[in-house]
């Protein structure tokens, strides 16, 4: 029996503790969070395209609606889209199958998170309910957020619930990682996925309580009139700065890791290649960016005042970065190496993923600086810089992932040619929305004003050029995710593994897999690798 | 007769001592001559101010003193007068006593204590009274400077620069002046502004590191760090514990430890699994 050929029945769906279909859950809600996130993404371009009121009802409110519509974009993106797109349906599907498990650790823990996932979307859903819409923007940052009218309980407790639901699914997958891999499988011969999630899920369930312990004194302050940052009470406003930055820099490797993971995978598989350096890459890499990412935050706070030892510090631990990433960067790219490479739309978005490691990367290194930082920080040069590298890196993470693990998924073959279609919409957008904002943020276009008359005219030209960009963006994104809708339904019957991959998920499982998820127990030998392609 | 007249004479006298006390009583309290709050400083308004760049000062010998010519080390500037009787006195005893207790930094190495006169009819004699009378311990003093402004027109404008007040006042030949220090980092920029008769010697050495944090030595890292879970409540006037680093320190371990926990967990009912 199949995850998804047993007939549907809402009953199973909602008391499921199968990983797979747990996994398929999350997708779901992330999508719908995306799907949302993207809306109000629109909505902000639109208002940005030209000076003064765009499609705000005017001057005077103008503000309050733009900032309903950044906190949602933000917060559902990080949180709804991004985490949990990657380490909630990515994980949940594919990493028992990838460590020939029947199914995770503590399975009705990984049914509760879920659920609580889904109450997360919920309550930030009612953002558009409420009369007194959050306007925190997704960092929540205090005085604003104990002062506004807006409704700071909404934000904290999607973080809560988002939060906690991730703390499990943490703790679940650390377990089984950790214990429930195949008899005779070692440490190194794991497939880049699964270490990718192991290194993230550790960054998540250390970080993570500290987030949430941040934004529920940020509660107290606002409702039950404590002073934990209010200064002039004997708080300390910069504290919740940096509690909130000690998780949410973190958070960037949270999504950057799994993605990479992923991109890993569709590489070697493509390219019929081992990984190029797997060692360095992992424990380089990954375990690398595990141990430094705890001490990088501060440089979120380069502007609001530190000992001149402590800037330098965190610049250079902030540089730091770099080598992992560029280990791992390398990796990838060896990876490919005198490859016979299938182009399919995996691979397109692969290669693409690439192409914005490098620009996100390269703008990161000015913004690591702090000089440069005081003048490019607050500026749409950062805007531009982490969408690059984290937003729109792992949007194709996850494209491609689904993409790639599709028939696997659904026992169906997508579309070709309106994957890739829908990629060369998604990947030409990107670049017509963001390279606008590059230049006029060096040029000192603010981040977040909804409103910019104030500055230079010619702005006007680039934001236009970037709304544009933005609506060929959102019709990729609806190509791809409607090519997905109507391959499952009637897509072309996939083989068990239509990319001849080594891995277990596709070796050992029928397509798509069923309870258990292998017929019998999987043991693997000591010369085993998913990545034997010679 | 007699006796009635005593006793009218008695009741009267009563009734006066009564209406006295009354009147007395219902009178309204004259107003002071110069208003507390006037001496208040708006501490966020000054913070981070640099203080003394166009000043010289005159040393205890009355030789030409310049701030860059101080060692470069965070400083307690105490704002006083050599001839006054009350509070000037009382601030250098205090901070005496205070500093004795300051364990994380010593005054000449870690820090320097620089008293600046504002009194323009100072002289390195009545300068010379008031450190004797302090009885400060070593000889020569470590870390101690006693100082007058050289030129009594720059005086007022320096120090409303960095918001302190005093007002001469004929009537009671006296100044009026906050009993106030001035925690200042090395390069004079304003980093505290404490009551120097409501504060304790940890609140002096947190804000003394706070001051340093530009230059702390490896060994007084760990003050640093314990300086941290600190923060100023400006209503009080003192460092108060900041309940949030513990909050967050404490999540922070509970992380690790449901990591560690699970994996106990799940040890033990693997075994079960495994022995059923």
């Amino acid at each position: 029996m199949s995850t998804v050929s047993s007939g549907f029945k809402l009953g199973e769906w909602i008391f499921t503790t199968d990983h797979k279909r747990i996994g398929i859950l999350y997708l779901i809600g992330s999508i719908a969070a995306f799907a949302v996130a993207g809306l109000m993404a629109l909505l902000i371009r639109l208002e940005q395209a030209t000076p003064g009121p765009t499609i705000v009802s005017d001057a005077f409110t103008g503000g309050d609606q733009y900032n309903v519509w950044l906190y949602f974009h933000g917060a559902a993106m990080i949180l709804g889209f991004l985490i949990p797109g990657l380490t909630g349906f990515a994980a949940n599907y594919l990493l028992p199958l990838m460590i020939g498990a029947k199914d995770v650790a503590f399975p009705r823990i990984n049914a509760l998170s879920v659920w609580l996932f889904w109450a997360g979307i919920v309550v930030a859903l009612l953002t558009f309910i409420v009369p007194d819409k959050p306007d925190v923007m997704w960092t929540g940052y205090p005085p604003y957020s104990v002062t506004t009218a807006g409704n700071t309980a909404l934000y904290v407790f999607t973080v809560h619930l988002m939060g906690f639901s991730s703390i499990l699914a943490a703790v679940n997958f650390l377990v089984t990682i950790i214990y429930m891999r195949a008899p005779g499988m070692g440490w190194n011969q794991l497939n880049m996925f699964v270490w990718s999630c192991f290194t993230a899920l550790l960054i998540q369930l250390i970080f993570v309580p500290v987030l949430a312990s941040a934004v529920t004194l940020l509660l107290f302050d606002r409702y039950l009139g404590t002073h934990f940052f209010d200064p002039a009470n004997g708080g300390d406003v910069l504290l919740y700065q940096n509690l909130f930055w000690f998780y949410s820099h973190p958070a960037v490797y949270v999504i950057f890791l799994p993605a990479m993971g992923i991109f890993y995978e569709i590489f070697a598989t493509m390219a019929k290649n081992p990984i190029f350096n797997y060692k360095a890459a992992v424990y380089g890499g990954m375990c690398f960016i595990v141990v430094i990412s705890g001490e990088v935050w501060i440089h979120h706070l380069y502007y609001s005042g530190m000992p001149d030892w402590l800037r330098l510090g965190q610049m250079v631990t902030t540089l730091m970065i770099s080598i992992p990433v560029g280990l791992m960067t390398i990796s990838l790219f060896g990876t490919l190496y005198k490859g016979a490479i299938t182009f399919n739309t995996p691979m397109y978005y692969g290669t693409a993923a690439l192409y914005l490691l490098l620009i996100g990367g390269l703008t990161g290194i000015p913004l690591a600086m702090t000089a440069m930082a005081v003048h490019l920080g607050e500026t749409s040069f950062t805007h531009a810089h982490f969408h690059f590298i984290m937003g729109i890196f792992a949007t194709f993470a996850v494209f491609a992932g689904v993409d790639f693990w599709f028939p696997k998924i659904s026992g169906r073959m997508l579309n070709e040619k309106q994957g890739r279609l829908g990629f060369w919409l998604n990947f030409i957008g990107v670049n017509i929305t963001f390279w606008p904002l590059f230049i006029i943020g060096v040029e000192g276009m603010p981040r977040r004003y909804w409103d910019y008359s104030q500055f230079p005219s010619h702005f006007a030209g680039y934001h236009t050029v970037a709304t544009i960009g933005a609506f060929i963006v959102a019709a990729g994104m609806v190509l791809t995710i409607s090519n997905w809708i109507i391959s499952a339904i009637k897509g072309q019957k996939a083989s068990d593994n239509p990319w001849g991959s080594n891995s277990l998920e596709w070796t050992h499982t029928a397509t798509p897999p069923g309870p258990g998820n292998f017929p019998k127990p999987v043991t693997v030998d000591a010369n085993w690798t998913p990545y034997n392609y010679r | 007769m007699g006796k009635r007249w005593i006793s009218w004479f008695a009741a009267l006298l009563i009734w006066g001592v009564i209406a006295n006390g009354a009147w007395a009583f219902s009178k309204p309290t004259e107003d002071s001559d110069i208003d507390p709050s006037l001496f208040r400083v708006d501490e966020q308004k000054y913070m981070g101010v640099k203080f003394g760049n166009e000043v010289t000062l005159l040393d205890e010998k009355g030789a030409p003193l310049k701030f860059a010519d101080l060692p470069n080390l965070p400083f307690i500037l105490v704002p006083a007068y050599y001839t006054c009787d009350g509070a000037c006195f009382n601030i250098g005893i205090a901070l005496k006593e205070l500093l004795k207790e300051v364990k994380a930094l010593t005054a000449g190495s870690g820090f320097n204590v620089l008293f600046a006169s504002f009194d323009k009819n100072d002289t390195t004699e009545s300068l010379g009274k008031f450190v004797k009378q302090l009885d400060l311990p070593d000889d020569p003093i470590r870390g101690w400077r006693f100082t007058r402004f050289e030129n009594a027109e720059t005086l007022q404008s320096e120090m409303g620069k960095v918001g302190y007040k005093f007002f001469w006042s004929p009537r009671d030949k006296t100044f009026f002046h906050p009993t106030l220090i001035l925690i200042l980092n090395a390069e004079g920029r304003v980093a505290r502004y404490l009551n120097v008769l409501n504060v304790s010697a940890k609140d002096i050495e947190l804000a003394l590191l706070e001051a340093k944090s530009n230059q702390f030595r490896p060994s007084e890292t760990l003050d640093y760090l314990v300086s941290l879970c600190y923060s100023y409540n400006f209503k009080e006037g003192r460092y108060t514990l900041s309940i949030p680093v513990f909050v967050g320190l404490g999540s922070f371990l509970l992380g690790i430890g449901l990591l560690v926990g699970s994996l106990g967990i799940y040890r033990i009912y693997h075994r079960k699994h495994i022995n059923k």
